[in-house]
């Protein structure tokens, strides 16, 4: 819930006034006029807390620097390929990226891709790492009813603040994701070419968190205002199709 | 469990059991009650330490009142 601690804070404190003037003067109990108060205080010193206790833009800098150690991994690993995001293990939301270029349908349907940070998958030998917002998604109140829209907004917009708004169509086995005003675009060019921008790669983690599907970015303009993003979905009947 | 609620629910818990102890002991003083929420208040606040969006003004006001209960207590005493 948005400032939860304002919305109880001005509750209880409404009610405390309320309740101690009426024990004072109406009732005439002391005890009941103390609990009114203490409801008073709790309520006020709720009121004043802040609704994110920590800040949203020490967050976007936490982001930002997992995302340059990233950029340092994959650079220390010469990787070239794209970023295959796997869904949920463990509550953690990981990318299989090919050290070789690779089609990313040679490695979608493979069957299993060890949670180690150098591995094979299909015959391609990768890196396995945690995205920057590999388990953000799960911190989302409620985000297991909401849409992909509303969970993109949600992390995007209102708990990272890193965009000014964030729209997600499904369109069969493919997702048209469009984040306008992206705040934070690091120039971190391997984690951008493998991974998608940093907006794109938070998009894509929620996208295979809530879909528990593997997801691949397919394709991303980056503007100076927007970016807009086609993310292909790997589905399981696919899979098993291929296999 | 964070910091911020256990700031709100050890705070609640000081403030409502001052309030059962005090009426189990027929305490019939609103400056001892006050002055209880204030020891919670203050004590709460050091340990926990809470991030607050504004100046902590309500500690103000608690100190004030709290300052205005002991001055009358002491008044009293010394029957000035």
């Amino acid at each position: 819930m948005k400032n939860s601690y304002q919305l109880l804070g001005s509750i209880l404190a409404g009610f405390g006034i309320i309740f101690s003037i009426l024990s004072y003067f109406v009732i005439g109990s002391i005890p009941l006029t103390a609990l009114g108060i203490g409801c008073l205080i709790i309520g006020v010193a709720s009121i004043m807390l802040p609704p994110n206790p920590v800040p949203k833009s020490m967050v976007r800098e936490m982001l930002r620097n997992s995302a340059t150690n990233i950029e340092a991994l994959l650079e220390e690993f010469q990787v070239e390929g794209r970023a295959l995001y796997l869904p949920p293990k463990e509550g953690y939301v990981s990318a299989f990226i090919t050290i070789e270029e690779r089609p990313i349908t040679e490695i979608a349907y493979a069957n299993e891709i060890p949670l180690r940070l150098l591995s094979v998958a299909s015959g391609s030998k990768g890196v396995t790492i945690f995205p920057p917002a590999s388990e953000i998604a799960k911190a989302v109140e409620a985000y297991e009813e909401s849409s992909y829209e509303q969970l993109l907004n949600s992390v995007l917009v209102e708990q990272l603040e890193m965009a000014a708004s964030a729209k997600a169509v499904e369109k069969g086995n493919a997702f048209a994701v469009e984040i306008d005003k992206p705040k934070i675009v690091p120039k971190l060019p391997r984690f951008n070419r493998s991974l998608g921008t940093l907006p794109s790669s938070i998009a894509a983690s929620c996208l295979a968190f809530k879909s528990k599907k593997r997801i691949a970015i397919e394709d991303e303009k980056v503007f100076d205002d927007k970016i807009i993003l086609t993310l292909r979905v790997f589905e399981k009947d696919e899979m098993n199709k291929e296999d | 469990m964070e910091k911020t609620n256990l700031y709100l629910l050890s705070l609640s818990f000081l403030i409502f059991a001052s309030v059962v102890a005090m009426s189990a002991l027929g305490q019939d003083s609103l400056g001892v009650y006050i002055s209880l929420f204030v020891i919670s208040y203050f004590a709460t606040s050091a340990i926990f330490s809470p991030r607050r969006i504004t100046f902590d003004f309500l500690g103000l006001a608690l100190f004030v009142v709290f300052a205005i209960i002991v001055a009358l207590r002491v008044i009293e005493i010394l029957g000035i």
